[in-house]
Protein backbone atom coordinates (compact mmCIF):
# COMPACT_ATOMS: atom_id res chain seq x y z
CA UNK A 1 0.00 0.00 0.00
CA UNK A 2 1.14 3.61 -0.52
CA UNK A 3 -0.87 6.44 -0.79
CA UNK A 4 0.02 7.95 2.17
CA UNK A 5 -2.27 11.03 1.54
CA UNK A 6 -3.82 12.31 4.89
CA UNK A 7 -7.72 11.78 4.34
CA UNK A 8 -10.44 14.58 5.95
CA UNK A 9 -14.00 13.60 6.35
CA UNK A 10 -16.66 15.98 7.92
CA UNK A 11 -19.36 14.30 10.12
CA UNK A 12 -22.59 15.93 12.35
CA UNK A 13 -22.57 15.37 15.91
CA UNK A 14 -24.06 11.94 15.59
CA UNK A 15 -22.84 8.36 16.59
CA UNK A 16 -23.64 6.66 13.58
CA UNK A 17 -22.00 8.59 11.18
CA UNK A 18 -19.36 8.39 14.19
CA UNK A 19 -18.95 4.96 13.90
CA UNK A 20 -19.22 4.99 9.81
CA UNK A 21 -15.90 7.13 10.17
CA UNK A 22 -14.25 4.57 12.73
CA UNK A 23 -15.02 1.53 10.48
CA UNK A 24 -13.05 3.51 7.57
CA UNK A 25 -9.74 4.36 9.38
CA UNK A 26 -9.92 0.82 11.14
CA UNK A 27 -9.96 -0.93 7.63
CA UNK A 28 -7.71 1.34 6.20
CA UNK A 29 -5.17 0.15 8.88
CA UNK A 30 -6.12 -3.10 8.08
CA UNK A 31 -5.48 -2.67 5.00
CA UNK A 32 -1.96 -2.17 5.87
CA UNK A 33 -1.17 -4.90 7.87
CA UNK A 34 -1.86 -3.89 11.38
CA UNK A 35 -2.71 -6.59 13.88
CA UNK A 36 -5.64 -7.64 15.30
CA UNK A 37 -3.93 -5.85 19.04
CA UNK A 38 -3.41 -2.68 17.20
CA UNK A 39 -6.85 -2.62 15.64
CA UNK A 40 -8.19 -3.16 18.75
CA UNK A 41 -6.57 -0.11 20.73
CA UNK A 42 -7.47 2.36 17.20
CA UNK A 43 -10.92 1.17 17.23
CA UNK A 44 -11.23 2.32 21.29
CA UNK A 45 -9.43 5.36 21.27
CA UNK A 46 -11.83 6.46 18.32
CA UNK A 47 -14.78 5.65 20.11
CA UNK A 48 -13.59 7.54 22.56
CA UNK A 49 -12.09 10.59 20.92
CA UNK A 50 -15.14 10.97 18.77
CA UNK A 51 -17.66 10.48 21.73
CA UNK A 52 -15.77 13.09 23.32
CA UNK A 53 -15.93 15.05 20.66
CA UNK A 54 -19.94 15.06 19.78
CA UNK A 55 -20.63 14.71 23.75
CA UNK A 56 -18.30 17.23 25.51
CA UNK A 57 -16.91 18.85 22.85
CA UNK A 58 -20.18 20.01 20.60
CA UNK A 59 -22.56 18.86 23.42
CA UNK A 60 -24.74 16.73 21.07
CA UNK A 61 -25.62 19.73 18.79
CA UNK A 62 -26.58 18.68 15.41
CA UNK A 63 -25.26 22.03 14.07
CA UNK A 64 -21.81 21.38 14.96
CA UNK A 65 -19.32 19.17 13.33
CA UNK A 66 -16.75 16.91 13.62
CA UNK A 67 -13.69 16.91 11.76
CA UNK A 68 -11.06 13.87 11.52
CA UNK A 69 -8.37 14.03 9.27
CA UNK A 70 -6.34 10.77 9.46
CA UNK A 71 -3.32 9.17 7.96
CA UNK A 72 -2.15 5.61 7.91
CA UNK A 73 1.28 4.24 6.80
CA UNK A 74 3.28 1.17 7.32
CA UNK A 75 5.01 2.90 10.23
CA UNK A 76 2.36 4.81 12.21
CA UNK A 77 -1.17 5.87 12.23
CA UNK A 78 -1.85 9.24 12.78
CA UNK A 79 -6.14 10.66 13.52
CA UNK A 80 -6.94 14.04 14.61
CA UNK A 81 -10.61 14.90 16.00
CA UNK A 82 -11.93 17.98 16.16
CA UNK A 83 -14.62 19.74 17.85
CA UNK A 84 -16.49 23.05 17.43
CA UNK A 85 -16.96 23.33 21.13
CA UNK A 86 -14.36 26.32 23.29
CA UNK A 87 -12.16 23.21 24.32
CA UNK A 88 -10.88 21.87 27.77
CA UNK A 89 -7.54 21.49 30.00
CA UNK A 90 -7.29 17.45 29.99
CA UNK A 91 -4.96 17.37 32.66
CA UNK A 92 -7.91 18.94 34.85
CA UNK A 93 -10.07 15.54 33.96
CA UNK A 94 -9.77 13.57 37.57
CA UNK A 95 -8.18 10.07 37.59
CA UNK A 96 -11.09 7.77 36.67
CA UNK A 97 -8.73 4.61 38.16
CA UNK A 98 -8.88 6.08 42.04
CA UNK A 99 -11.07 4.77 44.99
CA UNK A 100 -13.15 8.04 45.05
CA UNK A 101 -14.17 7.74 41.29
CA UNK A 102 -14.20 4.55 40.54
CA UNK A 103 -18.36 4.12 40.41
CA UNK A 104 -18.57 7.56 38.38
CA UNK A 105 -20.00 6.25 35.49
CA UNK A 106 -18.04 8.65 33.04
CA UNK A 107 -14.69 10.36 32.84
CA UNK A 108 -12.51 7.23 31.29
CA UNK A 109 -12.04 8.09 27.76
CA UNK A 110 -8.76 9.96 27.79
CA UNK A 111 -6.67 7.21 30.04
CA UNK A 112 -7.84 4.58 27.54
CA UNK A 113 -6.74 6.24 24.88
CA UNK A 114 -3.37 7.34 26.47
CA UNK A 115 -3.02 3.41 27.33
CA UNK A 116 -3.63 2.40 24.30
CA UNK A 117 -1.90 4.21 21.79
CA UNK A 118 1.52 5.42 21.30
CA UNK A 119 0.65 9.28 21.49
CA UNK A 120 -2.50 11.41 23.02
CA UNK A 121 -1.85 14.78 22.17
CA UNK A 122 -4.40 17.69 22.63
CA UNK A 123 -3.94 20.98 20.78
CA UNK A 124 -3.35 24.40 23.58
CA UNK A 125 -7.21 24.63 23.31
CA UNK A 126 -8.36 21.24 23.94
CA UNK A 127 -10.80 21.08 21.30
CA UNK A 128 -8.49 19.11 19.30
CA UNK A 129 -7.09 15.33 19.35
CA UNK A 130 -4.09 13.90 17.55
CA UNK A 131 -4.03 10.16 17.98
CA UNK A 132 -0.71 8.65 17.26
CA UNK A 133 0.10 4.65 17.31
CA UNK A 134 3.19 3.22 15.61
CA UNK A 135 3.76 -0.57 14.24
CA UNK A 136 5.15 -2.70 16.55
CA UNK A 137 7.82 -2.99 13.72
CA UNK A 138 8.67 0.91 12.95
CA UNK B 1 -14.22 -5.53 13.95
CA UNK B 2 -17.69 -4.13 13.18
CA UNK B 3 -21.34 -5.44 13.75
CA UNK B 4 -23.97 -4.87 16.14
CA UNK B 5 -24.50 -6.03 19.94
CA UNK B 6 -27.32 -8.73 20.85
CA UNK B 7 -28.69 -8.69 24.15
CA UNK B 8 -30.56 -12.02 25.13
CA UNK B 9 -32.22 -11.81 28.59
CA UNK B 10 -33.24 -14.68 30.45
CA UNK B 11 -34.67 -14.74 34.06
CA UNK B 12 -34.34 -17.61 36.64
CA UNK B 13 -35.43 -17.25 40.20
CA UNK B 14 -35.87 -13.58 40.19
CA UNK B 15 -32.13 -13.50 38.52
CA UNK B 16 -31.92 -11.78 35.14
CA UNK B 17 -29.30 -13.25 33.13
CA UNK B 18 -28.17 -11.04 30.51
CA UNK B 19 -26.20 -12.19 27.89
CA UNK B 20 -24.09 -9.71 25.47
CA UNK B 21 -22.80 -10.64 21.80
CA UNK B 22 -20.69 -8.98 19.43
CA UNK B 23 -19.46 -5.06 19.80
CA UNK B 24 -20.80 -2.82 22.28
CA UNK B 25 -19.45 -0.10 20.03
CA UNK B 26 -20.39 3.79 19.46
CA UNK B 27 -23.55 3.12 17.15
CA UNK B 28 -25.14 0.74 20.59
CA UNK B 29 -24.68 3.52 22.96
CA UNK B 30 -27.93 3.38 24.48
CA UNK B 31 -29.04 -0.35 23.36
CA UNK B 32 -27.80 -1.96 26.75
CA UNK B 33 -28.98 1.23 29.11
CA UNK B 34 -32.29 0.54 27.91
CA UNK B 35 -32.57 -2.83 27.83
CA UNK B 36 -30.93 -2.48 31.81
CA UNK B 37 -33.79 0.00 31.81
CA UNK B 38 -35.94 -2.55 31.50
CA UNK B 39 -35.22 -4.54 33.66
CA UNK B 40 -35.45 -2.18 36.54
CA UNK B 41 -38.48 -1.05 35.34
CA UNK B 42 -39.87 -4.69 35.80
CA UNK B 43 -38.39 -4.58 39.91
CA UNK B 44 -35.87 -6.61 39.40
CA UNK B 45 -32.03 -5.68 40.86
CA UNK B 46 -30.22 -9.51 40.99
CA UNK B 47 -28.54 -9.43 37.58
CA UNK B 48 -25.65 -11.79 36.31
CA UNK B 49 -24.30 -10.11 32.25
CA UNK B 50 -22.58 -13.02 30.56
CA UNK B 51 -19.81 -10.98 28.45
CA UNK B 52 -18.04 -14.16 27.29
CA UNK B 53 -19.45 -13.09 23.93
CA UNK B 54 -18.37 -9.32 23.89
CA UNK B 55 -15.51 -8.50 21.85
CA UNK B 56 -15.69 -4.93 22.59
CA UNK B 57 -16.88 -2.34 24.57
CA UNK B 58 -15.90 1.37 25.08
CA UNK B 59 -16.01 3.92 27.64
CA UNK B 60 -19.80 4.08 27.07
CA UNK B 61 -20.54 0.32 27.86
CA UNK B 62 -18.53 0.67 31.11
CA UNK B 63 -20.59 3.41 32.02
CA UNK B 64 -24.00 1.50 31.63
CA UNK B 65 -22.70 -1.54 33.31
CA UNK B 66 -21.52 0.53 36.60
CA UNK B 67 -25.02 2.63 36.42
CA UNK B 68 -26.17 -0.51 36.94
CA UNK B 69 -24.09 -2.07 39.61
CA UNK B 70 -25.04 1.10 41.92
CA UNK B 71 -28.94 0.69 40.88
CA UNK B 72 -28.51 -3.02 41.89
CA UNK B 73 -26.73 -2.73 45.03
CA UNK B 74 -28.47 0.62 46.15
CA UNK B 75 -31.64 -1.53 45.81
CA UNK B 76 -30.43 -3.94 48.11
CA UNK B 77 -29.47 -6.13 45.00
CA UNK B 78 -26.69 -7.26 43.15
CA UNK B 79 -24.99 -7.56 39.92
CA UNK B 80 -22.01 -10.18 38.63
CA UNK B 81 -20.05 -10.11 35.33
CA UNK B 82 -19.17 -13.36 34.11
CA UNK B 83 -16.00 -14.60 31.97
CA UNK B 84 -14.80 -11.30 29.90
CA UNK B 85 -12.83 -12.25 26.57
CA UNK B 86 -9.51 -11.22 27.01
CA UNK B 87 -9.48 -7.85 25.01
CA UNK B 88 -12.66 -6.64 27.42
CA UNK B 89 -10.43 -8.25 30.88
CA UNK B 90 -7.60 -5.84 29.38
CA UNK B 91 -10.15 -2.64 29.47
CA UNK B 92 -11.73 -3.60 32.86
CA UNK B 93 -8.02 -4.29 34.63
CA UNK B 94 -6.82 -0.49 32.67
CA UNK B 95 -9.79 1.24 34.50
CA UNK B 96 -9.34 -0.77 37.40
CA UNK B 97 -13.18 -1.72 36.98
CA UNK B 98 -12.09 -5.45 37.87
CA UNK B 99 -12.01 -4.29 41.61
CA UNK B 100 -15.59 -2.62 41.34
CA UNK B 101 -17.60 -5.75 39.87
CA UNK B 102 -17.97 -9.11 41.58
CA UNK B 103 -16.75 -11.23 38.44
CA UNK B 104 -17.18 -15.06 37.70
CA UNK B 105 -16.31 -17.69 35.42
CA UNK B 106 -19.39 -19.30 35.00
CA UNK B 107 -23.07 -17.76 34.71
CA UNK B 108 -24.18 -21.01 37.10
CA UNK B 109 -21.42 -19.77 39.86
CA UNK B 110 -22.89 -15.52 39.33
CA UNK B 111 -26.23 -16.99 39.72
CA UNK B 112 -26.09 -18.54 42.78
CA UNK B 113 -24.03 -15.56 44.41
CA UNK B 114 -26.20 -13.33 43.19
CA UNK B 115 -29.87 -15.19 43.92
CA UNK B 116 -29.20 -14.82 47.75
CA UNK B 117 -28.22 -10.87 47.58
CA UNK B 118 -30.70 -9.08 49.60
CA UNK B 119 -32.23 -12.29 50.72
CA UNK B 120 -33.37 -12.18 54.23
CA UNK B 121 -32.16 -15.19 55.68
Amino acid sequence: MSSETIRELTIDSDFQQAKEVEDLIVESAETFGYDEEVLFALRLSLEEGLTNAIRHGNGYDKAKRVRIRFLVSPEKIDVYIEDEGKGFDPEKVPDPTTQANLENPSGRGIMLMRAYMSEVIYNETGNELHLVKYSKAG
Amino acid sequence: MTGGLEISVVERDDVVVVELKGSADISETTALESRLAGIFAMGRNRIVIDLSGLTFTSSVGLGSLIRAHIRCRESGGGLALVNPQPAVMRIFKTTRLNDLFEMYGGVNEAFEVIKVKGVQG
